[in-house]
């Protein structure tokens, strides 16, 4: 088992062999240092996960993929943005983690991201959306977490009161909501 | 360009500027048709919130039903259901998620943003409204929801079948309208295609039609252009030729003179100039008008043109009868051609069935080696013509270089004359050559006058010739004031030797120009009374010529004069070409007899014929005759014989200074009053 992944696994398997997977990792790290060179290993979900991130990122908790709770993402690092959305009447405070603060996290290097919806809703995204305006990951609304039925339990918000560019057409399907997974590409 | 062109570009400038704005606007609201086309179709197909809300909605249901069950039944060929065995199970959260979002979906859906007809709105909000009640009546049911609790499951199932054929009817209503949302846009958007290839049409007319205009306002210009140019070179052409000849005038010589000196200067090549001037051409004027002279300048031009080469030598007329010709030809040629120009203008011109006779005079000068720029070249060829005209016409001369000199010495001299006349003679004097009578009564010869003759002692140069220092006086219009120094100087001394005695006549000579002068009586007078001088005792010499301009008037004024008692003589009697009608209108006393008649009478039958027929004339017309000349006894002898008996020569004693004359007149007074033999005072006067 050890030989297939080479990292470390959340799984209860992997965790039983950590130390022989260190030293695989070793000898990995030696064959291909190019690639494993800043990779690096995420906490274990203590929580129910809510945002699974796959694709090109170097560092993971599980095979290929970043499993995200709760008090994961509020450790990168919570930002609030009042905005309106463009699906609402009234501006909100909406609490949450800056995308470019996630995508860092992760340890994504790619050139865009695939956002999955729970209701099968998918959009790709230029990250460079995110270093040009900043893009919140919201996870509470008001100071309320949001839940599946008010469009959580994460969701995109753009600044579009900030910036009139984004009141455009063209960012309108980007307000992804009840985002259950984003790969990086 | 003309202001309407003007204007009316600028209308098609504006124009066109209108198209494309409203071009780049149609191409905005293409571009924003295709946009909410795209979505409009993209919402059909799948994001459509009727359509996810149907979608939804089932897939709840299912996923409820398939929790219950868990093992999913199927229904087969005959009618029954059998179980199927289900590797894939659902769990409570995968049913509490979809639970979720289609409460998400029934909670957030927006009534207003559907775009439904009002009706159809209507009926969508009472379906949302009825929908979010079934929700929370079901939310505690779905949650404590276990599998296999079909009661439970039939209770919600129940609530939410009943909306199922209204979701579907709903989402196909939204659907429809935003189906013909999108056929409506596709129809705009062909609309606008349409317009905009109209527009685009329209346009290109009016770049078209930009294009003509411009094309043919370049055209007109550039006609324009071609018109102005042409009458810019007429003009020109006139302004630098002469219409009268067609041949270049002064002001295209000098450009042409330029480009000659341009050229010598780039080929290092010389080029000559040939002034000419048509001998006689005046009297040509005055005796048959100007329409003929004009006639004949034309022709000479022709005569003159046929000689050179139009394309390498210019010929301009410079003056009423003076041409000026360039070319390049070498010397030897230069003279040839000048040799040809005198023959042909000699050659008579047939006008108006008289065959008029001129000539011409050229002075040629040469650029660079002997002038050295275009006024030196031009001025130069002046002087050669002028040394042209000296040696007595009908030939050329070729500048060289002691002209100037000698130019520049006319030039001092006139100057100087002028200085001498204003300092009251100062180193002019006046001398006198006897005249003698034989007297037949007494048989001895008498000093009866002298002839006064100017001589002018010039402090540098000496004795300067007095033709060539009359001619220079006459010519610098200083003639009148010598004239009037001469009387004066000569009344003086006359009126003098008359105090002492010596009852003589004077002679002076009077200047063609000056029989010009109405104002010549009065000044005489003037001289006369102030000095004293009996007027019996003054003879004025006149000469036969061409330069008195008015003959009428000159007649007159020598009226004035002889009414006064001054007589008058005519001077060098024979050489000139008065006619007889005019001698005989004039109050003559005296004719001269030139000396060249006299000074061959010994030799020449001929001239002995022509002087008797003189004295003969002179005689029946009641004059007195004077022989000019003399210097030997057999011609007092002939003349004696011819009964001319008054004498004017070297034979009795050459002009001299009053001094001298004062010396003869007291021995020839004194000694009985007269000269007992010719030969003896010869020898004893001394000039």
């Amino acid at each position: 088992m050890g030989m297939r992944g080479g990292k470390r696994d959340c799984n209860a398997f992997g965790q039983a062999l950590r130390i022989n997977a260190r030293i695989l990792l070793l000898v990995i790290l030696a064959a291909l240092p190019a690639i494993a060179v800043d990779a690096k290993e995420l906490p274990c979900p203590k929580e129910r996960v809510i945002l699974s991130v796959f694709g090109k990122i170097s560092h993971q908790n599980y095979e290929g993929v970043a499993k995200l709770d709760r008090p994961m993402l509020a450790s990168i690092g919570m930002t609030m943005l009042n905005t309106h959305s463009v699906y609402s009447t009234n501006a909100h405070d909406w609490n949450g983690v800056l995308m470019r603060d996630l995508l860092a996290y992760v340890g994504a290097h790619g050139q865009e991201v695939e956002f999955r919806a729970l209701d099968g809703y998918h959009i790709t995204i230029p990250v460079s959306d995110f270093f040009d305006f900043d893009v919140l990951l919201a996870m509470q609304r008001d100071g309320q977490d949001l839940s599946i039925r008010s469009r959580g339990p994460t969701r995109l918000i753009y600044p579009i009161d900030n910036n009139r560019a984004l009141r455009s057409q063209k960012y309108t399907p980007r307000f992804v909501w009840q985002i259950e997974k984003m790969t990086v590409k | 360009m003309k202001i309407y062109s003007k204007l009316l570009a600028a209308a098609y400038f504006f124009s066109v500027a209108m198209l494309l704005l409203l071009e780049f606007t149609q191409f905005q609201e293409v571009d924003r048709l295709r946009v909410q086309i795209s979505q409009s179709y993209e919402l059909i197909s799948g994001r459509d919130e009727g359509v996810r809300l149907e979608l939804e909605y089932r897939r709840l249901r299912g996923k409820l039903a398939e929790y219950v069950f868990r093992v999913p039944q199927k229904k087969m060929d005959d009618g029954q259901y059998v179980l199927v065995e289900q590797e894939q199970t659902v769990d409570h959260q995968e049913v509490m998620v979809w639970f979720d979002i289609f409460w998400s979906r029934v909670f957030g859906i927006r009534q207003t943003s559907s775009g439904l007809p009002e009706e159809h709105a209507n009926r969508f909000g009472a379906l949302v409204d009825d929908m979010r009640d079934v929700l929370r009546e079901i939310d505690p049911l779905v949650r404590d929801l276990q599998p296999g609790d079909w009661q439970t499951f039939e209770t919600i199932s129940a609530k939410l079948a009943s909306y199922s054929e209204e979701i579907s009817d709903i989402a196909t209503t939204i659907a429809q309208v935003r189906v013909n949302k999108a056929a409506e846009l596709q129809q705009r958007l062909n609309d606008a295609l349409v317009s905009m290839d109209s527009l685009f049409l329209t346009s290109a007319a009016g770049m078209v039609l930009i294009l003509t205009l411009f094309g043919t306002e370049a055209f007109r210009a550039r006609r324009e252009e071609g018109k102005i140019k042409s009458r810019e070179a007429r003009v020109r052409f006139l302004a630098e030729h002469d219409s009268l000849t067609g041949l270049g005038n002064r002001s295209y010589l000098n450009q042409k003179m330029a480009q000659f000196i341009k050229h010598s200067e780039e080929t290092g090549e010389g080029f000559t100039m040939l002034l000419l001037d048509l001998d006689k051409f005046k009297d040509v004027n005055d005796t048959h008008g100007h329409p003929i002279g004009d006639r004949l300048l034309k022709k000479a031009a022709a005569r003159l043109t046929g000689i050179f080469s139009a394309t390498h030598d210019t010929i301009a007329r410079i003056g009423g009868d003076e041409f000026a010709v360039l070319t390049r030809m070498d010397l030897v040629h230069t003279e040839l051609a000048a040799n040809r120009v005198i023959d042909a203008l000699s050659s008579a011109f047939e006008l108006s069935g008289n065959d008029i006779r001129i000539s011409t005079s050229i002075g040629i000068s040469r650029y660079p080696d002997l002038s050295h720029t275009a006024e030196e070249l031009l001025r130069d060829a002046d002087l050669a013509l002028y040394e042209a005209k000296n040696r007595g016409r009908q030939t050329y001369y070729l500048y060289e270089p002691t002209l100037s000199v000698a130019i520049n010495n006319r030039v001092r001299l006139e100057s100087d004359l002028r200085m001498a006349i204003q300092q009251d003679g100062l180193g002019l004097e006046v001398y006198y050559q006897p005249q003698v009578t034989y007297g037949r009564s007494s048989d001895r010869y008498h000093i009866t006058g002298v002839e006064a003759l100017v001589r002018w002692f010039h402090p540098e140069q000496g004795q300067i010739p007095t033709i060539e220092f009359i001619e220079i006086a006459e010519n610098a219009g200083l003639i009148g004031q010598l004239s009037d120094w001469i009387v004066r100087q000569a009344c003086l001394d006359v009126v003098s030797w008359h105090n002492l005695g010596y009852m003589i006549n004077l002679s002076v000579n009077l200047s063609p120009f000056q029989l010009n002068n109405p104002k010549l009586p009065e000044e005489l007078n003037r001289h006369l009374d102030h000095i004293g001088l009996d007027p019996a005792y003054l003879t004025l010499e006149i000469t036969e010529s061409a330069d008195v301009r008015d003959t009428k008037a000159a007649t007159e004024l020598l009226s004035q004069l002889t009414d006064r008692g001054i007589s008058l003589a005519m001077d060098d009697f024979g050489t000139g070409y008065s006619n007889l009608g005019y001698l005989k209108s004039l109050p003559l006393d005296t004719l001269k007899i030139d000396r060249s008649f006299v000074m061959q009478i010994e030799e020449k039958e001929e001239d002995r014929k022509l002087v008797r027929g003189i004295i003969n004339l002179a005689q029946g017309m009641g004059l007195k005759v004077v022989a000019e000349g003399v210097e030997t006894i057999d011609q007092v002898a002939f003349l004696r014989a011819e009964k001319c008996d008054t004498f004017q020569g070297y034979l009795y004693g050459h002009p001299m200074h009053k001094l001298a004359i004062m010396t003869m007149l007291a021995q020839s007074f004194h000694k009985e009053n007269s000269f007992a033999d010719p030969a003896c005072t010869k020898v004893r006067v001394n000039d």
